[in-house]
């Protein structure tokens, strides 16, 4: 399953139905979600496309301690 | 209630959580990644991309749920909040936790606990657990 093609079908769907039902604002959210997927999947594919282990190793921990420490705060806004 | 943003956010979130990323080893966030039967270092290679996989994808997630707070459809402090609170919080310490983990049998388990969380979250929101 390909999940950026996937995201891009979505989007094309709240484009089609945005006017109809006069929601810009939640089209604009909708968008950023479909922004937030293309980057996920340019992030993954950086990852695997990594030969060496140590830059997979340095990279990972990176990317987990980002995302861990901004799972922190998402949880404490909602608390 | 937005609910034509709502709609799209759960259709993302579940695509998120259940379908596979392109080009990835594991089969979703909701299952852990199979487990090969190859040299050491490779299952350590594809455990290490695996974990990778997982931390984009949680990160998607987390867009998903700032968005849905920011919508009002997550209410801070309200119930439901205080659950999706708790359960990032729990997906985000077995995701660490399967980072560190020393033997492949604790990285699957970790990573059945993030996925069970996440799917928890995904319930949450979709209204199927109060």
């Amino acid at each position: 399953m390909n999940i950026e093609k996937l995201g891009r079908d979505l989007l094309a769907i709240a484009r089609a139905a945005a006017p109809l039902i006069g929601k810009a604002d939640e089209l604009e959210a909708a968008e950023r979600l479909v922004d937030s997927i293309k980057t996920g999947v340019g992030t993954v594919k950086d990852l695997l496309g990594k030969d060496s282990p140590a830059e997979l190793d340095d990279a990972v921990d990176e990317l987990v301690k980002r995302v861990s420490d901004r799972a922190k705060r998402v949880a404490d806004s909602l608390d | 209630m937005r609910a034509f943003f709502h709609s799209f956010a759960l259709a993302a979130f579940a695509l998120l959580i259940m379908a596979p990323v392109t080009g990835c080893t594991t089969t979703g966030l909701g299952d852990p990644p199979p487990v090969t039967s190859g040299p050491v270092a490779d299952e350590l290679a594809t455990a290490k991309k695996a974990i990778g996989t997982v931390a984009a994808a949680f990160d998607m997630a987390l867009d998903a749920v700032e968005e849905l707070r920011d919508a009002g459809v997550l209410v801070p402090g309200s119930p439901k909040g205080q659950q999706v609170a708790a359960l990032i919080r729990k997906a985000d310490k077995a995701l660490v936790a399967a980072q560190n983990a020393v033997t492949m049998a604790d990285y699957v388990a970790q990573l059945g606990i993030f996925g069970g969380a996440m799917k928890e979250v995904s319930q949450l929101i979709e209204g199927k657990v109060q």
